[in-house]
């Protein structure tokens, strides 16, 4: 008895269809395969190492997003980090997931549909925590009299050589941690990344939406938070993710992951190609809805 | 004494490493869902979801074809879409599509009910209201309903755009369906045109304070909000680079099993 199942939905209808026969092709998955640091004990027992063109499996599922990362701009091979996100946005989840280059597929417990495990909440704190504070502590420290603003000035940089050398001493032992009994700094992407409904242990999950971008949105999305970026707000009132509740990003200018999935969800909906309607309309619906619901600070602004 | 003390460090060590050590899950499938719909709505959805230009011409016999069959569409998306269908969210989409692609103020009633009830999908949670949800994305079912209600809202405002009033009623019904979504796209349709603004005034009176903010959601082009300047910056390591993206030939099949395998990545399966 397997620990957890699914039901498949028409693949026509989530893109599973139209993106199938595009990954069954020795080449993009030889080439997939490393560059997304697929580990490969992860995807056995059911989750399509075996049959990885058979797109009512895990594994072609997943392919199929990452070929849609891959191949949505007109011209593909531009994926200079000056473009724009549709052009970019592959080649990052890409450097991203290598990084930790293990990813893995498992059951997960009904609720997530990917989750990030590893250094990242320890790494932000150099990246950024001690960088944001610092600034603010120094632009609060010109409001001060200029005979009194040197303290302030000292005290900045007192915090920020404290702020990053718990940094270092927090990476540092996290590092130790998932290098030696940790289980490894790795991406897992859960049975509701594949499938919009299941069990798990035993119990009915899932009601949502896992069309074939859908699964590129999260992908982008778990990439940023490896990008050392962790969510820093409560959700607004109304929120369908829990109102007041931690996990929003505070604005769109934080560039986190909500800003990262829309972002990429928006320029694949204006400008996707190899693609159809009805995964651009559907791109369009959920970043709107995540435009509405996952920032503390509204963006000012919707997809059209 | 220090021997044992060795041992006990080791047990230790050894039990946590068996303790953090994740078991590897099996899967395994156990069910299809089947959609049964006629012929026309069955021919939308596959050209929905395979063309990508609305100009095709694939797509615009199927729509044609759909406007030929209105009752048969209606019927089936009434179906598809009730409370008590298990359908999911993928055909759900797919239909809903249809119905706006119709432009037919007869699928105002079906695209209504989807648009100012929001509901999740099966497999639904018990109680009438969802409660608090644990993780930010473990929110999948109300993400999903949610969607579909869009989907409904783009089909009424083209019914409103073709000077249907009764669409245009609907629009601001929606400003007080209890989602942040909904209501941000109805006020956005409201405030899309001049014609609309006793229709907006009227919608506003019923936002509640907290909310008033989403009326001010202006529909922008991609190119016209924020970009991130430099992804690099955001890279968790060095970049690694890595192998040259395979060429594809336009989106077409590759041959199957034309190289071995290689860097341990799965075999294509022959036959």
């Amino acid at each position: 008895m397997a620990d957890c199942t699914y039901t498949v939905p028409d693949p026509e209808a989530t893109g599973d269809a139209l993106y199938g026969p595009r990954i069954c092709y020795q080449p993009f998955i030889n080439w997939a395969w490393p560059t997304h640091g697929f580990n490969n004990s992860w995807w056995q027992d059911g989750w399509g190492y075996d049959d990885v063109c058979n797109i009512r499996k895990p594994l072609a599922r997943c392919l199929n997003a990452m070929w849609l990362l891959t191949y949505s701009a007109d011209d593909y091979q531009n994926d200079d980090w000056g473009t724009d996100a549709l052009h970019w946005g592959g080649r990052y989840v890409r450097e991203q997931l290598k990084y930790y280059d293990d990813l893995r597929a498992d059951c997960g417990d009904g609720g997530a549909v990917a989750t990030t495990t590893g250094c990242q909440w320890s790494r932000q704190w150099n990246e950024w925590r001690c960088t944001a504070g610092y600034e603010e502590t120094k632009r609060e420290c010109r409001t001060w009299h200029w005979l009194f603003s040197w303290i302030c000035h000292l005290y900045a940089e007192v915090k920020n050589f404290v702020c990053t050398l718990w940094g270092w001493v927090a990476v540092g032992a996290c590092t130790l941690w998932y290098g030696t009994v940790g289980g490894g700094q790795n991406v897992t992407l859960s049975l509701l990344f594949f499938y919009p409904t299941g069990t798990v242990g035993g119990g009915a999950v899932g009601g949502g939406n896992r069309d074939v971008i859908a699964r590129a949105g999260t992908l982008i999305h778990e990439a940023r938070h490896i990008g050392d970026k962790p969510h820093n707000g409560n959700f607004p009132a109304g929120s369908i993710y829990g109102a007041g509740g931690g996990g929003a990003d505070s604005d769109w200018n934080y560039a986190g992951a909500w800003m990262y999935e829309v972002l990429y969800l928006w320029w694949f909906y204006a400008a996707g190609t190899r693609t159809s309607i009805a995964m651009r309309q559907s791109a369009k619906q959920e970043a709107n809805v995540i435009l509405t619901n996952a920032f503390s600070t509204s963006p000012g602004f919707l997809v059209p | 004494m220090w021997g044992l003390v060795a041992i006990v460090g080791l047990a230790a060590i050894l039990a946590a490493v068996f303790l953090t050590l994740r078991r590897r899950t099996t899967v395994g499938e156990v069910a299809s869902y089947q959609a049964d719909v006629g012929p026309d709505l069955a021919r939308y959805i596959e050209v929905v979801n395979s063309v990508n230009d609305r100009r095709d011409a694939a797509y615009v016999q199927a729509v044609e074809a759909l406007r030929g069959s209105t009752d048969d569409v209606l019927s089936d998306a009434t179906r598809l879409l009730s409370d008590e269908s298990d359908a999911p969210f993928a055909l759900r989409h797919s239909t809903l599509l249809a119905l706006g692609a119709m432009r037919d103020p007869a699928t105002l009633d079906v695209l209504s009910d989807v648009a100012l009830n929001p509901q999740p999908l099966p497999p639904r949670e018990t109680g009438s209201r969802r409660g608090p949800i644990a993780h930010s994305h473990g929110a999948e079912a109300l993400e999903a309903s949610t969607i579909l209600a869009l989907d409904a809202l783009d089909g009424v405002e083209a019914l409103a755009d073709d000077g249907n009033a009764a669409a245009l009623e609907t629009l601001v019904e929606a400003t007080v369906v209890d989602s942040n979504a909904i209501r941000a796209v109805a006020l956005a349709a409201l405030a899309a045109k001049p014609e609309r603004s006793p229709h907006l005034e009227r919608a506003m009176a019923e936002v509640p304070e907290g909310l008033r903010h989403l009326a001010q959601l202006r529909r922008v082009s991609v190119e016209g909000v924020p970009q991130v300047e430099d992804p690099r910056v955001h890279l968790a390591g060095e970049e690694l680079g890595g192998a040259t993206t395979p060429d594809i030939d336009d989106g077409a099949p590759g041959p199957a099993g034309t190289t071995a395998p290689e860097h341990g990545a799965p075999p294509i399966r022959e036959g």
